[in-house]
């Protein structure tokens, strides 16, 4: 089975509830970010997050989405691991998705790391027994060595980030989604996370990782997508992307 | 128009393909809920009898009637209450509670509204054999009729549609959340879960009759005291459960693709 990522002018709208609305208008003609605010009926505030967005991902592609703060990345990673339904559009999906968006989702803050991992794995649908065999290798690639036996309350940013990539890469995935929280690991890491997606591609796998970390698209992907303002800004090759940016400077 | 009505039936489909997962996630999050106190679950068991011994006592005095007689009434009572009205208590959080894993991980959401029947049901059962144990102390146990298994069942089947009847419109409107409580406590007096329905005049007896809460409470009690519910019981509760079903359906039809949003 080949796997396929394929979305057909998906548009998706926020509702944003329960806020005066009219005091946000004077806001819309003057937003630094994000998509198109506009006025939907009542209490309730509509933001055009994502517009016409055609994409189509193949096995094999490492995808990388980058824009600025509220142009979409985030949304369209949701969209992608089916947490938000499109507004209006397509959407297609061939293979299971792992999703690792919030760099706390699913984690139980009072557990320690070690009942975390197996929770994770839980979630994933795993057995008992499957996970028990992996969760050596879980250990060892994270790096937390003893501080897996510590509530994971007590972590940092970054390792948490190396907690929660460790496991959403020891399971086979046909897709994997990961948002920006990757770069919270530090360089050893991220380098280490690195090869790991490389051989996650080479078992012909997709990878859709949202970042502003230039660096790690460059060395982790081969497509870059663009986004600004909810719309595609750029969609095509690490290099052609590179190139481009290169011009724009220039 | 029987294309989002085939996509709640499907939504409904997965979730009870998710069996294994909501089972396992419902007892994590029980015994995560319990965690750091030793007692865990039975808390909630201690909670049972504290309130029903109060109660028994309130009840007696009040009415005249003998205590040896009303407590297991009371207690029975109040057992099938934790099922069929701290649910509706419950329910209001179903998606709330779950907000950071609905964000994060694509799963129907009928699979909340099992989980959340799975924990009632987990609740249940802890009180359920503290009620044994507190029948053997005081010499009254009695061996539950074997309808005892089918209520349950059946009552749970409503609890879930229940749970989307109530967390949907909590969920956009959080004013319904918080009135729930109020409501549910309103209930609470209103059916005949510490008094007896024998004891109300005439003209209220009617009231209680029409109280579809006054039905699910004795089909679970009926049993639990050893003797089987009449049959008049079983048609109120399958009708309405029934009639949940279909509201359920219309409500996750409608709204199923919206939830999220709401969080």
């Amino acid at each position: 089975m080949t796997h396929q990522i394929k979305l057909t002018d998906v548009d998706l709208d926020y509702f944003v509830y329960s806020l005066r609305s009219q005091s946000l208008r004077s806001a819309v003609f003057n937003l630094a970010v994000g998509g198109k605010m506009y006025k939907a009926a009542g209490d309730v505030a509509a933001v055009r997050a994502l517009s016409g967005i055609n994409l189509e991902i193949n096995e094999g592609d490492r995808i990388a989405l980058v824009g600025h703060n509220g142009s979409g990345k985030t949304t369209l990673l949701k969209v992608i691991a089916g947490i938000y339904h499109p507004t209006r559009g397509q959407m297609t999906i061939d293979g299971d998705i792992t999703s690792m968006i919030a760099i706390n989702a699913g984690i139980e803050m009072e557990a320690t790391g070690l009942r975390n991992i197996y929770k994770l794995g839980l979630m994933r649908r795993l057995s008992r027994k499957v996970i028990d065999s992996r969760v050596d290798s879980i250990a060892e690639f994270s790096g937390l060595g003893d501080f897996l036996h510590l509530p994971v309350r007590t972590y940092s940013a970054g390792m948490l980030a190396r907690l929660m990539f460790s496991v959403a890469t020891e399971f086979e995935a046909d897709i994997l989604v990961l948002d920006e929280w990757l770069s919270a690991g530090d360089a050893d890491f991220v380098k280490k996370a690195g090869q790991r997606m490389q051989k996650m591609v080479e078992e012909a796998k997709i990878v859709v990782l949202a970042t502003h970390d230039h660096d790690l698209v460059r060395r982790v992907c081969n497509r870059v997508c663009e986004l600004k303002g909810g719309h595609i800004a750029f969609l095509g090759s690490t290099e052609d992307w590179m190139a481009c940016r290169e011009t724009q400077a220039a | 128009m029987s294309s989002p009505l085939m996509a709640a039936l499907k939504d409904v489909a997965d979730g009870v393909r998710l069996t294994p997962l909501w089972w396992r996630l419902g007892l994590d999050q029980t015994v995560s809920r319990f965690q750091r106190s030793v007692l865990g679950p039975f808390w909630m068991a201690c909670n049972l009898l504290v309130i029903a011994f109060a109660l028994t006592i309130v009840v007696s005095a009040l009415m005249g009637v003998d205590m040896s007689k009303s407590f297991p009434l009371v207690l029975a009572g109040l057992l099938a209450w934790s099922l069929v009205g701290t649910t509706i208590a419950e329910a209001q959080a179903i998606f709330l509670y779950n907000a950071g894993l609905m964000q994060s991980q694509r799963l129907p959401l009928t699979f909340y509204v099992f989980l959340h029947a799975q924990k009632a049901a987990t609740n249940f059962l802890t009180q359920l054999i503290a009620f044994w144990v507190v029948m053997l102390l005081l010499q009254k146990f009695v061996v539950p009729h074997w309808t005892l298994i089918p209520a349950v069942a059946l009552v749970l089947l409503l609890v879930c549609f229940q749970g989307f009847i109530i967390a949907i419109p909590s969920t956009r409107f959080r004013d319904v959340a918080y009135m729930m409580s109020y409501v549910v406590q309103l209930l609470f007096y209103v059916t005949p879960v510490f008094w007896a329905a024998d004891n109300i005049s005439p003209k209220w007896r009617k009231m209680v009759e029409l109280n579809p809460l006054t039905h699910q409470v004795e089909l679970l009690r009926a049993p639990l005291l050893g003797h089987a519910p009449a049959a008049n019981e079983w048609i109120w509760v399958l009708g309405t459960t029934g009639v949940l079903a279909l509201v359920a359906l219309t409500l996750l039809a409608m709204f199923r693709k919206r939830v999220v949003f709401w969080l």
